[in-house]
C-alpha cells in the first residue's frame, strides 16, 4: 500500500514539474504554425502533383540510361544518387568521364561542373518555378524563360530544365573534336540535333519507341525528345515527392516537435530570419540573394569567380546572386553553397550572419580579397541579416532544419 | 537581552541578503543575454515597422512578420524575471543585474575608444 501511495505522488509530482513546459511547448508550437502558414508553407499532399504510373517507370529507365549521353558515357543517375539525397555528395559535380560515387568519383577524374549538384526533391510540382542556382531556367508570368529561347513555347520550366543537362558541355555532352566543329554554336539548333539522336537512342537501342509512343497515344515516327523529358518529369513527381516529415505532422496537428525543435523553428521563423528568403511550400522564395561565403574551385566565371545570376541575366545588378536553395532534406545534402564550399549545415547557417568567421583573409592574395569585398558589396539593404545565435540556439535551429527531413 | 532581541530582529530582516547576493551572482549572465536578446528584438521589430510603412513591400511584410515572432525574446525575458522575483530577487536586485548587464557593454566601448582615440 505505502508502494502504491509513494508511487502515486511520484507520478503526480512529476506531471506538475512538466506542466509548465508543456503550457510554454504548447503556447509556442501555436506561434510556430501560425508563423509557417504565414510563409506560405504547405504540407507535402497539397504540393505533390499527380504522375503517370507508365511515364514515371520510362522515365526512371531515361534517368539512368547512360545511352542518353550524346557522346559519352554518363546519365542523370551519376549525379544524383540515393545514398546522397539525390545529390552527389560533392561540392562541385563531375560530369562526363567520372566514374563512381562520391570521393570516388572525383579520383576517377571526370570533367567538373563548377557548380553544386542540387537535390530533386520536390522539383515536380507545379509551384517550384525557378531552377538551378543561377535560376537559368524559370517561368516567369506564364512563360518559360531559358537557353533554348523562344524554341520551347510548349514546355514547362520543370520539364525544360529536365531537358538541359542532356545537351550541356561538360555534363553529359564531351566537347570532342565533332561537337566543337559542328554544334558549338551560338544557336539552339544543336540542341535539337541532339535531342533528334537521343530519340533515336530511346526507339532503337533503348528499345522503348513504342511503349513511349503509347503512353503519350501517339505514333513512334511522332516522338520527341519533349517526350523523354516529360516522362523524367513524372518520374521526378513519384520518386521525389515531397514525403510527411516530422515538421508537416506537427503543421497538421497530429504530432508534435520537442522543445528544442519548437525553438529552432521560432528562431527559423523570427530572429534569424531564415523564413524571409528560405519560404513557401519548398522553404524558397526563388529569388536571388547573396550570402557571402568562399568559392571553391574555378567557378563558373574561372579563375575562382562565379557571377551567378548575372551569367543568366547579364544585368550587372545580378553579380553573385543565387537563388534560395530549398531546404527539404537538408541536412543530408551536404557540402553546402553554390561551389560546395561549406562542410556542415551549422556552419552554413552561421554563413548567412557572420560570414567572416570562417574565411582567413590574411592567407587570400589581394585579388582573392578585393573578389571577397566585391561579394560583401552586392549585399544590399533589402537582404535580411538574422541575429547572432548562441551555440544552444545553432543547435535547436539546426534540430528543427533536421525535422524537414523524410 | 537586548543584544538577543537585536540579533533577532537582525536574523529576522537580513537572512535573505546574502542568498539574494549569490542569486543575483549566478543568474547574472543569463540575465544579461535575456536583456539584450529582448532589447535587439524590440529594436528589430521597431526597425521593420518603420521599414514597411516607409517603404511597403512583401519583403518588408516578411520582415515584420519575423521580427514579431522574434518578440518572444521579451517573453522570455519576462518569464526569466519573473523566476527571479519567485526565487526571492526583488525589483532592485534586477534593476542593478540589469545595469551591470548594460555596463559589460560599456567596458566593450571603453576599450575601443581607448584603442582608437586619437592622442596628442
Amino acid at each position: 500500500m505505502k508502494y502504491v501511495i509513494s508511487n502515486i505522488i511520484g507520478f503526480c509530482v512529476i506531471f506538475l514539474m512538466s506542466l509548465p513546459a508543456s503550457i510554454a511547448s504548447e503556447f509556442k508550437s501555436e506561434i510556430l504554425r501560425e508563423a509557417a502558414a504565414k510563409n506560405g508553407y504547405k504540407v507535402p499532399s497539397k504540393v505533390n502533383p499527380k504522375f503517370d504510373g507508365n511515364k514515371s517507370s520510362l522515365g526512371k529507365l531515361f534517368f539512368e540510361s547512360e545511352k542518353l549521353s550524346f557522346n559519352a558515357s554518363t546519365s542523370c543517375s551519376n549525379c544524383h544518387l540515393d545514398e546522397f539525397s539525390s545529390t552527389d555528395g560533392l561540392p562541385i559535380a563531375i560530369g562526363i568521364g567520372g566514374h563512381g560515387k562520391g570521393l570516388e568519383r572525383v579520383k576517377g577524374g571526370g570533367a567538373i561542373v563548377p557548380r553544386n549538384a542540387l537535390p530533386l526533391w520536390g522539383r515536380a510540382s507545379p509551384d517550384f518555378t525557378t531552377f538551378f542556382w543561377d535560376g537559368k531556367v524559370e517561368e516567369k508570368d506564364g512563360k518559360v524563360i531559358s537557353q533554348f529561347g523562344s524554341t520551347t513555347p510548349e514546355l514547362d520550366a520543370v520539364t525544360t530544365a529536365i531537358s538541359l543537362p542532356f545537351v550541356e558541355i561538360r555534363e553529359m555532352v564531351s566537347d570532342d573534336e565533332y561537337v566543337k566543329s559542328q554544334l558549338m554554336t551560338e544557336t539552339t539548333g544543336s540542341a535539337e540535333s541532339i535531342q533528334k539522336e537521343l530519340v533515336q537512342r530511346v526507339i532503337n537501342e533503348i528499345n522503348k519507341g513504342t511503349e513511349l509512343a503509347n503512353a503519350f497515344d501517339i505514333s513512334v515516327q511522332s516522338l520527341e525528345f519533349v517526350h523523354v523529358a516529360t516522362s523524367i518529369k513524372h518520374f521526378f513527381a513519384d520518386k521525389f515527392r515531397l514525403r510527411e516529415s516530422k515538421f508537416s505532422r506537427f503543421f497538421e496537428g497530429q504530432s508534435t516537435l520537442s522543445l528544442a525543435e519548437i525553438d529552432g523553428g521560432l528562431i527559423f521563423y523570427g530572429k534569424g530570419k531564415c523564413s524571409n528568403c528560405h519560404s513557401g511550400p519548398h522553404f524558397s522564395d526563388f529569388k536571388f540573394h547573396t550570402i557571402v561565403m568562399p568559392q571553391f574551385g574555378f567557378g563558373k566565371n574561372g579563375f575562382g569567380v562565379d557571377y551567378g545570376r548575372f551569367n543568366s541575366t547579364f544585368d550587372a545588378r545580378d553579380q553573385y546572386r543565387f537563388r534560395t536553395p530549398p531546404l527539404h532534406n537538408v541536412e543530408k545534402t551536404e557540402p553546402y553553397g553554390h561551389s560546395g564550399s561549406v562542410d556542415s549545415l551549422r556552419q552554413i547557417i552561421e554563413m548567412h550572419y557572420d560570414p567572416l568567421k570562417y574565411i582567413n583573409t590574411e592567407a587570400m592574395n589581394g585579388r582573392e580579397r578585393r573578389e571577397l569585398f566585391s561579394i560583401m558589396a552586392r549585399v544590399d539593404n533589402e537582404q535580411p541579416i538574422g541575429s547572432a545565435l548562441t551555440g544552444l540556439e545553432l543547435t535547436n535551429l539546426e534540430k528543427f532544419l533536421n525535422a524537414l527531413s523524410f | 537581552m537586548v543584544f538577543m532581541c537585536v540579533c533577532f530582529f537582525l536574523l529576522g530582516t537580513l537572512w535573505d541578503v546574502p542568498l539574494r547576493a549569490v542569486a543575483r551572482q549566478f543568474y547574472q549572465k543569463d540575465y544579461g543575454n535575456h536583456v539584450f536578446n529582448c532589447d535587439n528584438a524590440m529594436r528589430e521589430h521597431f526597425i521593420a515597422k518603420s521599414q514597411l510603412s516607409s517603404q511597403p513591400s512583401p519583403s518588408a511584410v516578411s520582415f515584420l512578420q519575423s521580427a514579431e515572432v522574434a518578440l518572444i525574446d521579451c517573453h522570455e525575458y519576462d518569464k526569466f524575471r519573473k523566476r527571479l522575483i519567485s526565487l526571492g530577487l526583488t525589483e532592485n536586485d534586477l534593476a542593478i543585474m540589469g545595469l551591470k548587464a548594460i555596463e559589460e557593454k560599456q567596458t566593450d566601448l571603453s576599450n575601443l575608444v581607448r584603442e582608437h582615440e586619437i592622442r596628442y
